[in-house]
């Protein structure tokens, strides 16, 4: 063997023994990585919590829907409860309240500092909930989830439903929808005036997981408005929902406390709440489970 | 008999159509090496699901701003790179072809692009619309047909084209009769080029060649029989050794049923012994099969690495190992080359093969577990059983020997190789007289 060649040997064993110590060097913080993830992998899978994740309407903050928790816990056994979220201007997320050990159910409410009206700010809105979303999916690590919204806060769900959801698609279900005096059409009273936004909507429904069950809930005082959203209004949801989820079924409240702000602590309202978006303690006949539903 | 075999390959590596597309890889080898170097950076560094993302946490430090700017700068050098491959292997190996028989190599190889440009070209709706071409047909996943493209072309200029100028006596008029000489030729390939394009264009032809690849490697994830396995990991070999493989390509188990039954197994038992589908082609052919990617290139690298000899090979093993570790071994099927290179079609199509074989046994006999659990983009061949199996030592263990014994089934292929270069190294190319 020529000096040469020897010397070449000599270059190629080092680039050698370089690639065995960066294997070496990088499998131990890739050891580390791969128990952590399996691990989150395995909580997420084997996980029991589904929670109920609750968006407010416009004006109102994170301690919204504390009456309604506190009738549906008088209602039911099962007491579920309370986390309150704040998702503020700059970014950061603030909490009070918690979630009981074991409570397999619990309730979580996510508000915004900036809850104005409009479909800008419901743009942004639906940004700042995909981070409060994404810090709750780390930390609770639930496979499934049930989703509640006040007024804009269904626009809220539909939007990031559209936009977002597909990014936790393959780890979390969103089990049911239930949306509650929603105006898809903001306050028009004819869908021959589509807003942008319900354009939009109609737009991205493609979007929208398949295997959801929506319920979308009209309160009147009057005979065709709760005296802010006309009834029209909350119809037009059907042109975004329907032909895409499993099923959607709309239900109009009438009586006392029909009014669009004193909805949330309706009784009729936390009726349909136990009954329709709650898991079921007992095995109770569900009219839209997918079993007995399909004709 | 060595020596015979030795022979044959010299003559097989002395036909003018193989010289020129050795001639040809080795100016594509930088520009490979380039793009396998972004592509590991998009794939490992800025992909939510790579390798060194995940490690070095990068999504915490890195602002999304600078993430997406970055995903559009490294991928900028990707696509030129790897999607317009085959019109710089087209020029390369036209202008080589032409030097050979001392013809005009620059009108060739500016021949070669035109004519690569036409059959590529896509009709559109109506004649007035922009420019429109059949991407593939000019990426590094046509390779061949550039090659072969190139070689006629350079065929086509020993026949009629006018002769290489020497730079010493040129003057003003030899120019542009050259110019008017290079007429011919350009005007038959252009021709050629519009009926082949024209039948391209008319038939279904090239949906089917276009999506023939990546269905391969699609259809090689699902089933749950390893003999489907074997065949589709040797057919997508055969078309890689051919040029016909897609440099990006990078194949990761997808989410099929199967995968998803066995990965949720494994998270419900905490182990992955008795998962539903122990023999899973896409995890087997993914732990056990793909040090440095397809063929196991990662052991064709360590095996010249350890063997004394030839310079210019240990200099492009050397520069391809790194972004081969991280199975992005597009430059090394380039620069060995493994393309079209007759020494390593056994060992290339075969060994995989003989690690999935072995590896199916192994589990058979229950002493390593099923490997369900999900890797990242671009984790170090060697490593991905081990991850896999959520770090089973005897899994990291069985790998090693694997990788040990595919190094020494490629030692003397490599030893062939040495013996043919040397043959090879004294014989002058075609006509090439000034160095």
């Amino acid at each position: 063997m020529s000096k040469i060649s020897k010397q070449v040997t000599r270059h190629s064993r080092r680039v050698l023994l370089a690639l065995v110590v960066l294997i070496v060097l990088l499998a131990i913080p890739t050891y580390f990585w791969m128990k952590d993830a399996n691990a989150s992998l395995a909580a997420q899978r084997n996980s029991r919590m589904s929670p109920v994740i609750m968006i407010p309407g416009s004006s109102a903050t994170m301690n919204r829907f504390n009456q309604l928790v506190e009738i549906l816990n008088k209602q039911t056994d099962k007491k579920h409860s309370l986390l309150r979220l704040e998702v503020e201007n700059n970014g950061k997320i603030k909490s009070s309240g918690w979630i009981n050990r074991g409570d397999q159910e619990p309730i979580i409410v996510v508000g915004f500092e900036n809850n104005r009206d409009g479909y800008q700010n419901i743009k942004k809105q639906t940004k700042m909930f995909n981070a409060a979303f994404e810090l709750l999916s780390d930390k609770y690590n639930f496979n499934n989830f049930k989703a509640f919204g006040h007024s804009n806060g269904g626009l809220i769900w539909t939007l990031w439903l559209e936009k977002y959801y597909h990014q936790y698609a393959e780890q979390i279900t969103i089990k049911r929808l239930m949306t509650l005096g929603t105006p898809y059409n903001f306050a028009e009273t004819s869908i021959d005036q589509p807003t942008q936004m319900f354009s939009d909507l109609v737009k991205g429904r493609k979007k929208i997981p398949k295997n959801l069950d929506v319920y979308s809930v009209a309160g009147t005082e009057s005979y065709d408005s709760d005296g802010l959203v006309p009834e029209q209004s909350v119809e037009a949801g059907k042109y975004i929902y329907q032909k895409q989820v499993n099923h959607y079924t709309t239900m109009t409240v009438t009586g006392s406390s029909a009014q669009h702000s004193s909805l949330p602590q309706n009784k009729q309202i936390v009726n349909l709440i136990n009954h329709y978006l709650l898991d079921s303690t007992e095995p109770k006949p569900d009219p839209t489970s997918p079993d007995n539903g399909s004709n | 008999m060595q020596s015979k075999v030795v022979n044959l390959l010299v003559r097989f590596n002395r036909w003018s159509f193989i010289q020129a597309v050795r001639q040809t890889l080795v100016v594509l080898f930088p520009v490979t090496l380039i793009g396998s170097l972004a592509r590991l950076v998009v794939k490992s560094f800025l992909d939510a699901n790579g390798f060194f993302y995940n490690i070095l946490e990068i999504d915490v430090w890195l602002p999304l701003v600078w993430l997406r700017t970055l995903q559009f700068v490294f991928t900028s050098v990707t696509q030129i790179f790897f999607n317009l491959l085959g019109v710089l292997a087209c020029f390369v190996c036209a202008y080589n072809t032409a030097r050979f028989y001392r013809k005009d190599a620059q009108m060739a190889g500016v021949t070669g692009v035109f004519a690569l440009l036409l059959v590529a070209y896509r009709y559109g709706k109506n004649p007035q619309v922009p420019i429109n071409f059949h991407m593939a047909l000019l990426g590094g996943k046509s390779l061949l047909l550039a090659l072969l493209i190139g070689y006629g072309v350079g065929q086509l200029y020993r026949w009629k084209g006018p002769d290489q100028l020497a730079v010493k006596t040129v003057t003003w008029l030899n120019v542009r009769r050259q110019a008017f000489a290079s007429l011919w030729p350009l005007l038959i390939t252009t021709l050629l080029a519009m009926l082949v394009s024209l039948a391209i264009n008319s038939g279904s032809f090239y949906r089917v060649y276009s999506h023939t690849y990546t269905t391969l490697a699609a259809a090689g994830q699902e089933p749950r029989s390893v003999w489907t396995v074997l065949l589709l990991s040797l057919a997508l070999a055969t078309m890689d050794w051919f040029g016909l493989g897609v440099p990006s390509s990078y194949k990761m188990p997808l989410n099929t049923t199967a995968y998803m039954a066995n990965l949720n197994y494994a998270l419900v038992h905490g182990s992955s012994w008795h998962v539903p589908y122990k023999y899973l082609g896409s995890t087997l052919y993914n732990s056990f099969a793909n040090f440095g990617g397809d063929g196991l290139v990662l052991a064709l690298i360590v095996a010249i690495l350890l063997f004394p000899g030839n310079t210019s090979l240990h200099r492009v093993a050397r520069w391809s190992a790194l972004p081969t570790i991280f199975n992005f071994d597009y430059s090394s099927l380039v620069g060995l080359p493994v393309i079209l290179n007759p020494v390593f079609l056994l060992p290339f199509m075969f060994l995989p093969l003989v690690n999935i074989a072995i590896a199916a046994g192994v589990t058979a006999l229950g002493l390593i577990p099923a490997t369900p659990y999900p890797v990242l983009l671009g984790t170090p061949g060697p490593l991905i059983g081990f991850l896999a199996t959520n770090g089973n030592w005897g899994t990291l263990v069985f790998t090693m020997l694997l990788l040990f014994l595919d190094i020494m089934m490629y030692i003397p292929f490599v030893r062939l190789n040495f013996q043919v270069e040397a043959q090879l190294a004294p014989v002058t190319l075609g006509g090439e007289r000034d160095e």
